[in-house]
C-alpha cells in the first residue's frame, strides 16, 4: 500500500510539472544548445535571451546538451520535432551533420561560442547555416600579447601557463605564442615555463598545478587559459599559493571580483556572450523575416578583460550586467543593425556592434 | 467482473513480459496526448527511428551480458574507438564494407578480451570492463590529440542515417534474430541459467566459460554495428564521443524491467521496449516544451515510477551480482 501511494504521488508530481511547464505562443521559436545554464556563460545566455524575448517576437527553448557527439545530434532532432524555427548551438560539435539535419528541416543553424572550422567547404555554402563566431578576434595572438602586457606591468617575470589540451582549445597555441613573444619583448629576462595542459578533472588539475608550481619554484604568475577561475584559482587557494603566484585568466566567475580586489587575480576576462547571442540572434531573426544581408562564415565578438578597478567596474556594468537593458548590446542598439528593423542596416554595422570594447560601449552610452 | 479478474490474473502471471509492454504503451499514450499527436507525426517517427537504432542495437547485445549476471560499462568508449578504427580503415582501403566488417569484428574481439581477462584473472566483469573503458578512451584521446582536433570520416554513411526503409528493415531483422537467439536457442537458455546460478549451471553440464565468451562476442559485435550507425549520425569523432552511452543502455534495460542480476526472469522485452521507452521519453519530453531545467527531474521521476512498478512485481532486487 505504501509503495502504491508512493507511485501515485510520483505520477502526480510528473503530471503537475508537465502541465505547468509547457507553453504555446505565436513567436519565433529558437532552440539554444549549451552545456549548462549554471556557469557564467550559461547564466548570461539565459538572462540575455529573456531580455530578447521581452523586446522581440521570439521565444527561446534552452536545451542542456552534453559534449557527447550523438547527444548533440539527438538534441537537434528533438528541437526539430518540437517545431523550432532556428537553432543556436554554443559549440561546433558535429557541425556538418547538424547543418545537414537543420537544412533538411528548413531551420536556420548557427554556432555562437566557436569559430566554424569543420567541413567548411560543405557547410559554408548551405543557406541555412549562418556561421560561427571568433571569440578572440581574427588574430588571437593579440589577446595573448594583451595579457603579457598586464603581467609585465604587474612585475611578473617567471610565468607558468596552463591550458586545456590544444585539441580541445584550438586557439590556445596562438594565444600562448602571442603571450610569450610580447612578454619577452617587454622583458628579455622573463621566464615563461612550458605549458601545463589539462582536461576537465578538477582533482587531477589541482594536483597537476601544485606539482607544476613545485617544479618551478620561482614561478610568480600563472596565465591560465582553460577556464582559469574555475580550474586553477581553487588549486592556488587550496595550496596556499594564491598570494605568491598571481593569476591571469581567460574566464570569469563569481569569485573573480573578490580575487582581483585581494590582489590574487592580475587580469581576468571572458567572451562577451551577450554580443555572441545578439549576433547569432540578429542573423537568424532577419532570415526568418526574409530580409537580410550577406554575412561572413565567421563573425566576431570582443573579449573584454580587466586589469584595473575601473575596468572591472565597466566589465561588471556591461559584460555581466544584471540589467540587460544596460548591458553590452541593448535591444534598441540591436534593432538599429538588423535589416528587419532598419532597411539601411549592413553586416558591417552588426559586426561593429558585436565587437565593441568596454570603452567603446561606455563611450556610446555617455 | 469475472473477465476483469481474468485479465488481472493474466497480467500478474505474465508480469515480467507484459509490464515493459504496458509501460511503453502508457508512455506513448501520455506523450501522444501531451504533444497533441505530434509524437506520432511522420517527421517525428523518422527521428525516432534514427534515434532508436544505436541504443536498440546496444541493448539487444548487452542483454546477453546482463542476463548472465555480468556487467559492462565500456560500450561508450568502445563505440568511439571503433568509429575511429572504421574511419582509419576506410581511408586506407577505400572499401566501405570492409571498414564496417572490421569494425564489427574488432568490437567482438575487444569484448572477447574483456571476458577473457575476467575469466583468466578471476575479476568481476565490472572491473574488466572498467579497464577496457579506460584503455579505449585513452586510445581515442591519443588519436584525437595526434590529429589536433576531431576525427572526420570521408566515408559516405548517409545510407545508415537517411534510408528509413533500411533502418526499419534492420530493426525488424535484429529483433527477430535476437528473439530467436535469446528465447529459442541453447545459448539463450544457458545464458539465463548462468545468471540464476553459475555453479549450478556448471554442475548441470553448462560450459559456463564458453557461453560467457560467446555472449560477449555477440555483445561486442553489436557494439560494432552500433558504431556504424554512430559514425553515420555524427560523421566525426571527438574525445567525448560515446561518453555516457553505457549508462543509457543500463537505464534502457531497467526501464524495460530488466533484473540486472540476470537469470531466468531476464526478458528480451526489456531490451526491446526499454530502449524504445528511453528514446520516446527524451523525445516526448522535449516536444512537450518542458524547460531544460525540469527535464532531468521529470526523467528521474518517471524512471523511479517505472522501477518501483517493476520491483513491486518481483521479489528479487534490481542490482547486479
Amino acid at each position: 500500500m505504501k509503495k502504491s501511494g508512493l507511485i501515485i504521488g510520483l505520477v502526480l508530481c510528473v503530471a503537475i510539472v508537465l502541465a505547468s511547464c509547457s507553453s504555446e505562443s505565436g513567436a519565433y521559436k529558437i532552440g539554444v544548445l549549451m552545456y549548462n545554464y549554471t556557469d557564467i556563460q550559461g547564466l548570461e545566455v539565459k538572462a540575455y535571451g529573456e531580455y530578447l524575448e521581452d523586446n522581440f517576437n521570439v521565444e527561446f527553448e534552452y536545451v542542456v546538451v552534453g559534449s557527447e557527439d550523438d547527444k548533440h545530434v539527438q538534441a537537434i532532432e528533438n528541437l526539430i520535432a518540437q517545431g523550432v524555427d532556428g537553432i543556436i548551438s554554443g559549440y561546433e560539435t558535429v557541425l556538418k551533420n547538424s547543418v545537414d539535419l537543420t537544412s533538411e528541416a528548413g531551420i536556420y543553424y548557427s554556432v555562437m561560442l566557436a569559430k566554424a572550422t569543420q567541413d567548411l567547404d560543405t557547410v559554408s555554402t548551405n543557406e541555412y547555416f549562418l556561421g560561427g563566431i571568433e571569440q578572440f578576434g581574427h588574430d588571437s595572438s593579440e589577446l595573448g600579447a594583451k595579457y603579457a602586457e598586464a603581467a609585465n606591468e604587474a612585475g611578473l617575470s617567471h610565468i607558468g601557463i596552463t591550458s586545456f589540451q590544444p585539441f580541445l582549445f584550438l586557439d590556445a597555441p596562438n594565444i600562448i605564442s602571442g603571450f610569450n613573444s610580447r612578454l619577452l619583448e617587454l622583458n628579455p629576462n622573463a621566464t615563461v615555463y612550458d605549458p601545463y595542459y589539462h582536461m576537465f578533472d578538477v582533482a587531477e588539475i589541482s594536483n597537476g598545478v601544485t606539482n607544476y608550481m613545485t617544479e618551478n619554484s620561482e614561478m610568480d604568475g600563472i596565465f591560465a587559459l582553460g577556464s582559469g577561475m574555475d580550474f586553477i584559482y581553487p588549486a592556488l587557494v587550496n595550496s596556499g599559493q594564491a598570494e605568491k603566484v598571481k593569476l591571469l585568466t581567460l574566464g570569469y566567475n563569481a569569485s573573480s571580483g573578490q580575487a582581483f580586489m585581494n590582489d590574487e587575480l592580475t587580469m581576468g576576462g571572458t567572451s562577451d556572450v551577450t554580443q555572441a547571442l545578439a549576433y547569432s540572434f540578429a542573423l537568424i531573426y532577419d532570415h526568418l523575416e526574409g530580409t537580410y544581408y550577406d554575412h561572413e562564415i565567421n563573425g566576431s565578438i570582443s573579449y573584454p578583460t580587466f586589469s584595473s578597478k575601473n575596468e572591472l567596474d565597466l566589465f561588471k556594468k556591461y559584460t555581466v550586467a544584471n540589467d540587460k537593458s544596460q548591458g553590452s548590446v541593448t535591444a534598441e542598439e540591436l534593432k538599429q543593425v538588423m535589416k528587419s528593423f532598419n532597411e539601411n542596416a549592413t553586416y558591417q554595422d552588426l559586426l561593429e556592434l558585436s565587437t565593441r570594447t568596454l570603452d567603446e560601449i561606455d563611450e556610446a552610452r555617455s | 467482473m469475472n473477465l476483469i479478474y481474468k485479465i488481472y490474473l493474466k497480467i500478474k502471471t505474465n508480469s515480467s513480459f507484459l509490464i515493459p509492454v504496458l509501460g511503453f504503451l502508457a508512455m506513448v499514450l501520455i506523450f501522444v496526448i501531451l504533444t497533441g499527436g505530434q509524437l506520432l507525426s511522420v517527421n517525428n517517427l523518422k527521428i525516432l527511428v534514427r534515434q532508436t537504432v544505436i541504443i536498440y542495437s546496444l541493448s539487444l547485445g548487452m542483454l546477453f551480458i546482463f542476463a548472465q549476471g555480468s556487467f559492462d560499462i565500456s560500450a561508450g568508449a568502445v563505440i568511439a574507438l571503433l568509429a575511429i578504427i572504421m574511419t582509419i580503415v576506410y581511408d586506407w582501403v577505400n572499401v566501405l564494407w570492409i571498414a564496417l566488417l572490421i569494425s564489427i569484428i574488432i568490437g567482438a574481439i575487444i569484448y572477447g578480451i574483456n571476458i577473457f581477462i575476467s575469466i583468466k584473472f578471476g575479476l568481476i566483469t565490472t572491473i574488466s570492463s572498467l579497464a577496457i573503458m579506460f584503455i579505449s578512451r585513452g586510445i581515442v584521446t591519443l588519436a584525437i590529440q595526434n590529429t589536433g582536433s576531431i576525427i572526420s570520416t570521408s566515408a559516405n554513411l548517409d545510407i545508415f542515417r537517411k534510408n528509413y526503409v533500411l533502418l526499419i528493415i534492420y530493426l525488424i531483422t535484429i529483433t527477430i534474430i535476437f528473439v530467436v537467439l535469446f528465447n529459442h536457442t541453447r545459448l539463450g537458455k544457458e545464458v539465463k541459467t548462468i545468471g540464476d546460478n553459475a555453479d549450478a549451471a556448471l554442475l548441470s553440464g553448462v560450459d559456463v566459460n564458453k557461453i560467457k565468451i560467446i555472449s560477449y562476442l555477440v555483445a561486442g559485435a553489436m557494439v560494432g554495428v552500433a558504431s556504424i550507425f554512430f559514425l553515420a549520425r555524427t560523421s566525426t569523432v571527438s574525445e567525448k564521443a560515446g561518453v555516457g552511452m553505457e549508462m543509457d543502455i543500463i537505464i534502457s534495460l531497467i526501464l524495460g524491467g530488466m533484473n540486472l542480476s540476470g537469470g531466468a526472469k531476464s526478458n528480451i522485452n526489456a531490451a526491446i521496449f526499454g530502449s524504445l521507452s528511453y528514446v520516446i521519453l527524451s523525445n516526448g519530453l522535449m516536444i512537450t516544451g518542458i524547460e531544460a531545467i525540469w527535464i532531468t527531474l521529470v526523467k528521474g521521476l518517471i524512471f523511479l515510477i517505472i522501477v518501483l512498478i517493476t520491483v513491486s512485481q518481483r521479489k528479487t532486487k534490481l542490482i547486479p551480482k
